[in-house]
């Protein structure tokens, strides 16, 4: 027994070690982004590395606080952010448990949901559904084409599929309908899932670019992203093959300063819901539902 | 068992039957649209004082103005349309057009990016634009175009697009004066010379800070820049012929040979970028502005002053001197003129039913592409004040008689900002006055002197130029690769340079022999033989 | 006939649940899939899906003309494997790491801290790695202090994927994370009580009680990431390629983009993706059969 300790001792302390650097590894580029976002061009030029700033400055934050469609579209990413996770997380939940059900069709609709993870129709021929449903250049065209995740369905159901049978049974028995026995007695059971997913789905949204640009026609309803990666355009990914040294030009980037700033103001926001969602992650939200 | 399949085939069967009714009901939507515009073009011409609804799209760096703002207020009053052009992100222009153009949403006017020539072409094939021709004799603009500017416009005999001015002025390699002058070196102008000052910047000590932290040239992946001294080495132009007298492309020629060779010697040196071939391109130009490469690339405009700020603040004694063009084995000295045109304006084929419209487009296009050289225009032109919002509201001009705005782009004021092309047109005879673009003193200096080595110097016009073949089109980005790829390793000593001819049958090979006749066939119908200097 | 209708009428709820879900994917997945055909096509925005000039497999037949193809695809396929064996367990590691904490805001501190990277495109991530790792970079510059020679970690073909691997983990462990993290708060801490009182070491306790407790998470994950076997992220990979890493680097995505498909050549992106999915179909389906095989529910 005492042997047992020490080593679990030692196992623990290793462990808490272990987990310490490799937080700190992934905390380093944050901690650079940081440091550049507040230092001078000169002093980042200089330095391979930064990790904190020798003349701390907020010059680049003053660039991007003072344009006005910044503002604007912070507004238009926060609703859609709130009412999309709202509406993703409705749709998805109650179709995933209606398919934990065995219903009539329930393996050919999961396999076509699965179909839909494996092959993607491409860009076109989603702008012509989008467009003939109306929602061009509405802010539901961000929301309602990708409402539901096929990947989030299926876990969100191998979540619900883990909430032990006798629970919804004898609701259903006590003559609650199934819409009730989801709303009072499968949801309340899922705080951890839907902490989860409505995380996945609140980034996603958060995250929003291409549908931005391609469903809306004007520039006032573009999202935070959009408005951002143009503030801070950066051309890496484009190859220069040709060096046609002109187009090159024609997009001078601005300082690696004023795009770092950018980087944490597009997604702290968004950083600070997780620790907001932890407390329901914490142990045993559900009673005894271990499987098998 | 029975009844899932039974289920299973109902569903499939519902699926299918949806799919194609709306698909179809999708296509009748579009058609039945197309109708109701020719039916409303149909009817305008007959009124004369008609208010037309012109639409745009056009690509953009940074963000558009608000929809509705004043400059647009002022731009639709004063001739009396409802204009209005979208802007859409340069990086996803060509996606968005594509699904718009899919969706039978092709707007009046799209200005395209030089870049997409070839999708241009493409769509011009397929009767999407208005055929110009008969507008261009009718106004004045138009007619000032030279006429190998409509060359790469015109598909099938006919011209569909309107270029936009770009300098034909040659960029050229910048390099740090008070490294030469430390170092007792003059400036070079020749490869030999240039190898040598790379290595002496490497080797001894040009900023005195008796640290071994400089060298050469800032150069990073894909054997970007180039450091052609002259059209002899360049990567991109169609300079050299070979046995048969054809013209071949920069890339496989022995003026690229050559210039592979100096890079291999510098990088022995460590003249050169390290590991430069994982160097981006935004990580090349800090090699130059953290004041560690002594020699970098400049063009006449669009250099980045932010960049050029720090330099001088790390290295408050930098001096600059910009390189003239080196004479080739071949007698020639010179360089390249640039291609001339940077966006270029199409009109919707649909159009051919409203010409009035079209003339009405045309003339807030040229309105739009008026030159004011800041020497010469005050606040007294009339269309100048309007165009950039009024003095005092949209603008002030400084002591020097530079334009300032007064207010940032996001808040719509000018006018300028909602035309779908705001870039002046600068004819041959005016100056188009880059220096003035920058308050950067050193800045302003090195432009001047590129632009006075441009103009003593001759440009050399390849006969490239707006050429279109299909075999490049399948093979050429995958072929640009595999010899930028094969020279990089040359460069390392990785692949040694005797394999030079190897590779260009490799190239030839896979499809370079099929761009090359399909060029040629081009340049010999244009006349073009011997090379043109101007 | 009857025995169906007496069924739905009494399955009317659920059906009631499904609905909205089901229009969404008919409306929104499944009547563009129609566009799928344009993979047969030379596609023409102009004149439309149906009017556009059919070319049968010429799309296909494109990507397979090549005898470098199967190359990219072995590469592919071992980088995926890598990502599937040794990225995904990763995470799963890192999630029982974090379970295994008994000091809670410890644990919520690192749990912050892990997820983070993957806020970061891979431009960025990119950029961050090729300082640390370049020729004079700050790994190799620590090494050169003890004496030790450089290693050529973005130029030496051999280290290609590895190095591929190590960065899909720094940026995603930490996220991937949280879905497990989230079925290990379903366990009864009951069961936890019970294995101590019977004397069960921590080994066990993990053996017995916290791994069946996630295991249908983890089948789900599995099968699903199969799906994916032949997209590796091509930003990603596009971005640490290099003349000298190609042989090894080159996959199927940065491939088909040297090939051409920048030029906007949506047919052939539209084959493509059609192979990529029929590969991913074969193998989700037979990964379902399998895990059916040792009682696993799989996905349908």
């Amino acid at each position: 027994m005492n042997t047992r300790n020490v080593a679990e001792k030692i196992w623990d302390c290793f462990n808490i070690a272990a987990l310490a650097v490799i937080a700190s590894l992934m905390l380093l580029p944050f901690v650079h982004i940081f440091a550049v976002s507040f230092s001078s061009l000169e002093d980042v030029l200089q330095k391979d590395f930064i990790l904190w700033p020798s003349h701390w400055t907020a010059d680049s934050y003053r660039v991007i606080f003072q344009s006005r469609p910044f503002i604007s579209s912070l507004g238009v990413t926060v609703t859609i952010t709130v009412l999309g996770t709202l509406v993703s997380l409705i749709l998805t939940t109650s179709m995933a448990y209606a398919l934990t059900r065995n219903i009539l069709g329930q393996r050919v609709i999961l396999l076509m949901i699965i179909f839909t993870i494996l092959f993607n129709a491409g860009m076109i021929p989603v702008y012509l559904v989008v467009k003939s449903t109306g929602l061009i250049n509405s802010l539901w065209s961000l929301i309602i084409p990708g409402a539901i995740s096929s990947f989030n369905l299926i876990v969100i159901r191998q979540f619900f599929l883990n909430i032990p049978g006798e629970l919804s049974e004898a609701a259903l028995i006590d003559g609650a309908n199934e819409i009730r026995t989801f709303c009072s007695i499968i949801l309340p059971l899922s705080k951890p899932a839907l902490a989860t997913f409505a995380l996945f789905y609140a980034v996603g949204y958060w995250n929003k670019y291409f549908e931005g640009i391609l469903y809306l026609n004007d520039a006032r309803k573009w999202p935070v992203q959009v408005v951002l990666r143009q503030m801070v355009i950066m051309n890496e990914t484009t190859s220069t093959l040709g060096s046609d040294v002109l187009l090159q030009f024609e997009n001078q980037p601005p300082p690696v300063t004023i795009q770092m700033a950018a980087i944490l103001v597009a997604t702290l926001p968004i950083l600070i819901l997780y620790p907001f969602l932890q407390k329901h992650f914490a142990k045993g939200v559900m009673i005894g539902s271990v499987k098998g | 068992m029975k009844l899932k399949r039974l289920t299973m085939w109902v569903v499939v069967l519902l699926l299918v039957f949806t799919t194609a009714c709306s698909s179809s009901k999708g296509q009748g939507e579009a058609q039945g649209e197309t109708t109701d515009k020719k039916e409303a073009a149909a009817s305008e011409p007959e009124k004369t004082e008609e208010k037309y609804k012109i639409t745009g799209a056009t690509y953009i760096f940074g963000n558009p103005p608000p929809s509705g703002g004043r400059g647009q207020q002022m731009l639709n009053e004063k001739f009396n349309v409802d204009y209005f052009v979208e802007k859409i992100p340069s990086e996803n222009f060509i996606e968005k057009i594509t699904a718009m153009v899919a969706g039978g949403n092709m707007p009046d006017q799209i200005s395209f990016r030089a870049a997409n020539i070839e999708l241009f072409n493409r769509w011009a094939k397929q009767q999407a634009f208005l055929p110009l021709d008969d507008y261009i004799q009718e106004f004045d603009y138009l007619k000032e175009i030279p006429d190998e500017l409509w060359l790469p416009f015109t598909v099938d005999g006919k011209i569909y697009g309107i270029p936009t001015w770009s300098p034909v002025e040659s960029q050229s390699f910048i390099v740090r004066k008070d490294w030469l002058d430390k170092l007792e070196l003059s400036v070079p102008t020749s490869y030999e010379e240039l190898e040598q000052v790379a290595i002496a910047f490497t080797k001894k000590d040009p900023d005195g800070n008796s640290k071994h932290d400089t060298y050469g040239l800032a150069i990073g992946q894909d054997i970007n820049p180039s450091y052609a001294m002259g059209p002899y080495w360049q990567n991109d132009t169609w300079y050299h012929k070979n046995a048969e007298g054809n013209f071949i492309p920069g890339m496989i020629s022995e003026g690229r040979k050559e210039l592979i060779q100096f890079f291999a010697d510098l990088h022995k040196e460590k003249a050169l970028t390290s590991d430069f071939a994982v160097v981006n391109w935004a990580d090349t130009n800090n090699e130059f502005y953290s004041s560690k490469a002594g020699i970098f690339l400049i063009a006449v405009r669009g250099m980045s002053q932010d960049y050029m700020d720090a330099l001088q603040k790390i290295d408050p004694s930098a001096e600059f001197v910009v390189l003239e063009p080196f004479a080739a084995p071949d007698g020639s000295k010179g360089f390249t003129a640039g291609s001339g045109y940077s966006r270029f304006l199409t009109l919707n084929a649909k159009l051919a039913d409203s010409p009035d419209k079209v003339r009405k487009m045309l003339e807030i296009h040229g309105f739009s592409r008026q030159y004011y050289p800041a020497s010469t225009t005050t606040s007294a032109n009339e269309d100048f004040d309007w165009y950039y919002g009024n003095e005092g509201v949209g603008y002030k001009l400084d002591e020097n008689n530079i334009r300032v705005p007064l207010t940032e782009p996001g808040s719509g004021t000018e006018p300028f900002l909602y035309f779908i092309d705001s870039t002046a047109w600068v004819g041959a005879e005016d100056d188009a006055e880059f220096p003035l673009a920058y308050t950067n003193e050193k800045l302003r200096e090195a432009t001047q002197q590129l632009v006075d080595i441009n103009k003593s110097y001759k440009l050399y016009y390849p006969p490239s130029v707006g050429i279109i073949s299909a075999a490049e089109t399948e093979h050429g980005a995958e072929l640009n690769t595999y010899l930028i790829n094969e020279q990089t390793k040359m460069i390392t000593g990785n692949r040694p340079i005797s394999e030079w001819d190897d590779m260009v049958q490799e190239y030839l090979k896979r499809g370079g022999s099929k761009i090359i006749e399909e060029y040629n066939a081009v340049i010999k119908g244009r006349g073009y033989t011997e090379h043109i200097w101007k | 006939m009857a025995g169906i209708f007496n069924r739905m009428k009494r399955e009317r709820f659920i059906y009631l649940l499904l609905l909205p879900g089901l229009l969404y994917f008919i409306i929104y997945r499944y009547l563009p899939m129609a566009g799928l055909v344009i993979s047969f096509q030379d596609y023409n925005p102009f004149v439309g899906i149906w009017k556009s000039e059919w070319v049968g497999f010429k799309h296909f037949a494109r990507m397979f003309e090549d005898s470098e193809v199967i190359h990219v695809l072995i590469n592919t396929l071992q980088i995926s494997v890598l990502q599937i064996f040794v990225a995904f367990p990763f995470s799963i590691i890192l999630a029982l790491m974090l379970n295994a904490l008994r000091n809670e805001t410890y644990k919520k501190l690192i749990q912050s801290m892990v997820y983070l990277p993957h806020f970061l495109s891979w431009v960025v991530v990119v950029g961050i790695f090729v300082v640390f790792m370049r020729g004079e970079g700050l790994i190799n510059s620590i090494l050169a202090q003890f004496g030790l020679s450089g290693i050529p970690f973005l130029t030496e073909p051999a280290l290609f994927k590895p190095i591929i691997v190590l960065q899909t983990i720094w940026k995603e462990a930490g996220w991937g994370t949280i879905i497990f993290l989230a079925a290990l708060s379903g366990v009864n801490p009951a069961l936890y009580e019970a294995a101590v009182i019977d004397g069960a070491s921590r080994f066990r306790q993990l053996w017995h009680v916290t791994l069946p407790a996630i295991r249908g998470v983890i089948v789900t994950l599995f099968i699903l990431r199969l799906g994916s076997v032949l997209d590796t992220g091509f930003e990603h990979i596009f971005l640490m390629l290099n003349p000298f890493n190609m042989e090894s680097g080159n996959v199927l995505d940065t491939y088909v983009y040297y090939k051409g498909i920048q030029q906007g050549n949506i047919s052939f992106a539209t084959s493509v993706g059609m192979f990529k999915g029929v590969i991913g179909l074969i193998l989700v389906v037979s990964a379902g059969k399998l895990a059916k095989r040792f009682g696993e529910d799989g996905l349908y």
